[in-house]
């Protein structure tokens, strides 16, 4: 391409062919979401079976939050590097994320006032709320059907005692960010593959 | 003769125009990103950007990453309004052309 004039039907295509250039960028490879799901999926099944252990130290599991917070850092760094653009989609989920991240840690360090029956299942109205904006503006179903999933299971688990609570926590993370995080993946690879 | 809108000689140009078109959908983008979509040389595109720039239809950001220079282009408010009203100008002309 070169600044030679053009004629104005060139001129159409040309914005049709830069239009086609941005919308093809896939930048979502799920790793978020498969990172963070299977550390939660863990954890909160580590905890429901100490708990059935009867073991003091049933909320250990949880240690691994941090090693997820310093794995995401790392790989948030390492893609803003390579990533040559950066579009509204991106700026937009940047925003969602962050508001989801202080939102939960006000929930999480609220537990004391809240109440441990009522934590979790404000855990999932976040996970409901991040999950199905994702979903919505990355045009991915499986997101959408994830976040739903997220606030049917914040309802039934208000009427959970505590460890079964867990267990719904746990069916949320696989239904909401395992399963479409490797569906996510998939197509990611895909995509790569086509060379979009 | 029918009369139309004069076509943005700024923007009537091949590589310009897609380097405004493709600013127009993202929020930023690298110097690298364009030189890619576009598949012009480095320097031909180099000119173009600071054509653009010159008008004030993008705004160029010189940075550093990794003891690397970086550009990064965004289009502005003036840029987003040429390149509306160049599209319009081009839907008058099409219109008249096949009428």
């Amino acid at each position: 391409m070169n600044d030679k004039t053009i004629s104005e039907q060139e001129g159409f295509l040309l914005i049709q062919q830069m239009i086609q250039a941005t919308k093809t960028r896939i930048s979502e490879d799920g790793f978020m979401y498969l990172l963070w799901g299977w550390l939660v999926l863990i954890a909160s099944l580590t905890q429901f079976v100490l708990i059935q252990m009867q073991s003091n130290y049933n909320g250990l599991a949880w240690l691994l939050m941090p090693v997820g917070a310093v794995i995401s850092v790392v790989y948030s760094r390492r893609q803003s590097k390579s990533q040559t653009v950066r579009t509204y989609v991106d700026e937009f989920m940047g925003y969602l994320w962050g508001a989801f991240g202080a939102s939960l840690f006000i929930v999480l360090a609220s537990t004391a006032k809240l109440g441990l029956a009522s934590t979790y299942p404000m855990v999932l109205v976040l996970y409901g709320i991040a999950t199905f904006v994702s979903g919505g503006v990355l045009k991915f179903r499986p997101l959408m059907f994830g976040g739903v999933a997220c606030w049917v299971l914040s309802i039934v688990s208000m009427f959970l005692p505590f460890e079964f609570q867990l267990l719904a926590l746990a069916a949320a993370v696989l239904i909401a960010y395992v399963i479409p995080g490797y569906l996510l993946r998939q197509q990611y690879k895909h995509a790569v593959v086509q060379g979009a | 003769m029918p009369s139309f809108r004069e076509l943005d000689p700024l923007l009537h140009s091949e590589l310009r125009l897609a380097v405004v078109s493709l600013l127009m959908n993202v929020k930023e983008a690298e110097f690298t990103f364009l030189k890619e979509k576009t598949g012009a040389t480095a320097g031909n595109l180099s000119v173009q950007i600071t054509k653009l720039s010159d008008a004030g239809y993008i705004s160029v950001k010189k940075q550093f990453r990794d003891n690397k220079p970086l550009t990064v282009c965004k289009i502005t408010a003036a840029g987003v309004k040429a390149f509306e009203s160049y599209v319009e100008a081009l839907k008058d002309y099409l219109k008249i052309n096949r009428s």
